[in-house]
């Protein structure tokens, strides 16, 4: 009993973790080299996710070509994540708080416009799943589709890890973050680099849509709310700027919300509290994360 | 029996001092068009009988009047101490859960709940500055908008009844009072009243020193400021007055539930109000209400649904934030100053 | 007399950086010195840890037998030590009497501004200081020999002990490092303890009765400018890095 709640709270919280990782280190690029909270990068999730609903309820063509309705969203996410820097973000570099309340403003506006077509209800989409095979191990039932969520979040992780370090492009981005001034005298455009990290950070929160809904609900379009939240604490517990960091609170967070979720009496209330008691003790304990370089400023 | 004389003489001089200022305020741009709309506001409920008029027009004004003291609240600790708050909804919606339990569970008087419900909001504004004793930066805006965000999910997803009282919250609360006008007139001499507090706050040393932590906090503290403790008064000032504001709300409304009260668009609402005014002036939000108010009656009015309408604002609070920080109205209230002037032939 | 600042033992570390080293000194009251050293030798980084803007790795801080080390800034000033810093800072949407104001209204400015209040108490500073007239307008309009004389203006509001200068004369024409130094001057005249830094010499050595040099956050000489100026290790930490006394 106790095993199988166990593995239970295990499966959940991989589930949960290799998405918040995704959707967190895209916050945490932009933060980290633009010093951007971005309070719109949840809605990027939630966008993503209904607009793979629309356009496989939309015709056909889409249900049928489903990699082309991935490619397509994945391409409009990146797009508004360009644009939401372009347009709104940038001109205000120079007043921070200016700059949080329209990303605030953005992320509103977006939670609106989904609202305003889609309704509050949740929605499944159950036109296309990864796989539909059932699992049992352990006495829990496992879906094969939350399982390669896993697998192919950890890997676009890998991946992302590798390109920051390897590529040329990475490695700009990485001097920005470090020393915006140097990078800067060193020939670097940082406004260009801003440019690439919100689309790079706009199409890994679309890509964790992808991986996290088909097959499962949209939680109506507040939810990008929750995915903000739970970056934010990945983030002061992972610290800044330490890629290894951010995808270990990613699992830790979610580990400590499934054993909220499957052990602890009405479980599904306090959850919810889980990131702000693990942001409230980081920030009061060690506020640079356990994996962090610098604390953020 | 120098000290005696001293005083008297001070006291003598601030009231004279007073007087002066009030006097020269009147002659002002900014006091005519203050008496101007306090005359026309006083006599408004009395233009008409009609039932329309009275129980639907008027009560735009009560909410004019609540959302303006909401929205300046916020602007307080955002606007003038730079502690970007998006937390707001806290201390409205907590605020109205407070005082609506006391009314249903424990039936005191409403006044009475009204008091509690402000100091519980304090409290909790005390409760959520607290952060801001250890931190710095963008963490106190962190915590503000997880709080409320998780406030709002374990109140909505709690069983109905006491405690939390669920998705359902608080019904059955009595209105402030069953006449709309006196309602209306409680009302406004309560804005006026917290408007006077929060201009001299943002007058008076209190306020220079909150706009010093704002312009550069480093700078406020190598000048011998303690800005923690200045942070953690500007939050207890911002939840004082969104608790009240919150507690009239929930009485107007006689009800109080997590999706009207703690949701993520009641900070939004202080926060396109303070926008529109021009963040950082306190009495901005007053214009930035009634422009809200307007615009939103005018929306309904024509038929729009309350959702497209809160769309339109939203994309208004984009433009404004993007292209007129220092809101709408400020320019405007300067070319009508400048007319004004030209009148009067200064 | 009597010591009024001792720093025994300072070491603090970035990383594996080790900025200041080791590194100790006493300074009389009433007295008016000088830190010397060239760029990067962490001068700054020993103003800031008196100030309370960092924290010391290890060793301490005693002001006018007070620990100090690792207390917060604004409780430093209360205690009597007040700064400026290298770069300007002011709170650039206040008036410049508001500007002055802010430490006026400090636990010292307070008690020193009893009898007339802190607005008139930082119009005298603004006027000592030379910038009465622009009292009500904001900073971003004053040229830089202003803006630096008006983070002296800010950091006496508090009423120091001990005044921190951090390269006082950095970016000023020559007839503004003039009234920097009159000003300066003047405030040790009235008391005012004053230990300030600066990279290029010249100004500083004419100006100051005892100076301490160091280099690469370590302490290297102590004495009166012309026996530094001659000191060897001085010598070659300057021209080691190319700088001369020119």
């Amino acid at each position: 009993m106790f095993a199988s709640d166990l593995l239970e709270m295990l499966y959940v919280g991989s589930a949960d973790g290799a998405i918040t990782a995704l959707v967190a280190i895209g916050f945490s690029l932009v933060y980290g080299v633009g010093g951007v909270t971005n309070l719109a990068h949840g809605a990027y999730f939630m966008l993503a996710g209904y607009m793979l609903l629309w356009i496989l309820t939309w015709g056909p063509i889409f249900s049928e070509l489903i990699w082309l309705s991935v490619v397509i969203v994945l391409v409009i996410i990146a797009f508004i994540g360009a644009l939401s820097y372009l347009v709104l973000i940038k001109p205000l570099q120079n007043s921070h708080i200016n700059m949080i309340l329209i990303t605030f403003a953005f992320a509103f506006f977006l939670e609106l416009i989904v609202k305003e077509i889609s309704g509050t209800q949740p929605e499944p989409i159950d036109q296309y799943k990864l796989s539909d095979i059932i699992v049992v191990i352990g006495g829990v039932s496992m879906e094969v589709r939350v399982l390669l969520q896993i697998i192919i979040g950890l890997i676009t992780v890998a991946i992302f890890g590798l390109f920051i370090n390897k590529s040329k492009l990475g490695k700009s981005i990485r001097a920005v973050s470090q020393d915006k001034e140097a990078a800067t005298l060193m020939g670097i455009n940082s406004d260009r680099i801003l440019l690439y990290t919100f689309i790079i950070a706009s199409f890994l929160a679309g890509f964790a849509a992808y991986l996290a809904i088909p097959g499962a609900n949209l939680m109506g379009p507040s939810m990008g709310w929750n995915y903000l939240t739970n970056s934010m604490a990945v983030v002061i517990l992972g610290g800044l700027g330490s890629l290894t960091g951010s995808v270990v609170a990613a699992f830790i967070l979610n580990y400590a919300m499934s054993f909220t979720l499957v052990f602890i009496p009405k479980g599904e209330i306090w959850t919810a509290i889980v990131p702000m008691v693990v942001i409230v003790v980081m920030l009061l304990v060690r506020p640079r994360g356990i994996f962090g370089k610098k604390e953020l400023k | 029996m120098e000290v005696k004389m001293i005083s008297k003489k001070s006291i003598k001089n601030k009231v004279s001092g007073t007087q002066n200022y009030l006097t020269t305020w009147i002659k002002s741009f900014s006091g005519s068009l203050t008496i101007f709309c306090l005359i026309i506001l006083s006599f408004l409920p009395f233009f008409s009988q009609d039932r329309a008029y009275v129980s639907y027009f008027i009560p735009q004004f009560t909410f004019f009047f609540i959302y303006a003291i909401f929205a300046a609240s916020w602007d307080i600790a955002t606007g003038l101490a730079g502690q970007a708050n998006f937390g707001q909804s806290i201390f409205f919606g907590l605020a109205g859960y407070i005082g609506g339990a006391l009314i249903i569970e424990m039936g005191v008087p409403s006044w009475i709940a009204i008091i509690i419900a402000v100091i519980g909001a304090t409290f909790i504004g005390f409760l959520v500055g607290i952060p801001a004793l250890k931190i710095k930066g963008p963490y106190l805006m962190l915590v503000t908008l997880v709080l409320s965000f998780i406030i709002l999910r374990v109140l909505a997803t709690s069983h109905s009844g006491p405690p939390l009282y669920g998705y359902e919250g608080i019904s059955g609360l009595p209105k402030l009072n069953p006449n709309p006008i006196i309602e209306y007139f409680i009302l406004f001499i309560s804005l006026i009243v917290c408007f006077i507090i929060m201009m001299s706050i943002s007058k008076s040393k209190l306020g220079t020193i909150l706009r010093s932590i704002r312009d550069d906090e480093i700078g406020s503290e190598a000048s011998g400021i303690n800005t923690m403790k200045y942070k953690l008064i500007a939050f207890m000032l911002c939840a004082l007055f969104s608790g009240l504001a919150g507690i009239y709300f929930g009485l107007h409304y006689q009800t109080v539930n997590p999706a009207g009260n703690l949701s993520m668009t009641i900070s939004f609402l202080a926060i396109i109000m303070a926008a529109l005014g021009g963040i950082g002036t306190i009495r901005g939000s007053l214009v930035g209400a009634f422009f809200y108010v307007f615009l939103e009656f005018v929306l309904v009015e024509i038929g729009l649904d309350m959702d497209v309408v809160h769309i339109v604002f939203s994309i208004i609070l984009l433009l404004v934030i993007r292209f007129a920080s220092r809101g709408l109205l400020a320019p405007l209230l300067d070319r009508l100053r400048d007319l004004w002037d030209v009148l009067l032939g200064r | 007399m009597g010591v009024l600042l001792e720093v025994k033992n300072l070491t603090k570390k970035f990383g594996g950086l080790t900025a200041v080293n080791d590194f100790s000194f006493e300074i009389n009251r009433g007295e008016f010195i000088g830190l010397i050293g060239p760029n990067g030798a962490g001068k700054t980084t020993i103003f800031n840890l008196i100030s309370g803007m960092e924290k010391p790795t290890s060793g301490s801080i005693h002001f006018d037998g007070i620990d100090i080390s690792g207390k917060l800034p604004f409780r430093i000033v209360n205690l009597g030590i007040a700064r400026t810093f290298q770069l300007v800072r002011s709170f650039k949407f206040l008036s410049l009497l508001d500007n002055v104001q802010v430490s006026c209204l400090s636990k010292r400015g307070k008690a020193a501004s009893k009898t007339i209040g802190t607005e008139a108490y930082a119009s005298s500073i603004l006027r000592s200081v030379g910038l009465i007239d622009k009292a009500s307008v904001p900073p971003i309009v004053l040229p830089h020999g202003d803006l630096r004389k008006l983070q002296i203006a800010k950091a006496i509001g508090s009423n120091p002990e001990l005044l921190l200068l951090d390269e006082p004369f950095s970016g000023l024409s020559y007839e503004e490092q003039v009234g920097i130094t009159d000003l300066i001057k003047k405030l040790h005249s009235e008391g005012v303890t004053i230990f300030m830094t600066g990279h290029v010499l010249r100004e500083l050595m004419a100006l100051v009765p005892r100076v301490i040099a160091m280099h690469q956050g370590k302490f290297i000489a102590d004495g009166p400018p012309s026996e530094v100026a001659n000191n060897k290790i001085v010598l070659e930490a300057y021209l080691g890095k190319g700088e001369g006394f020119a």
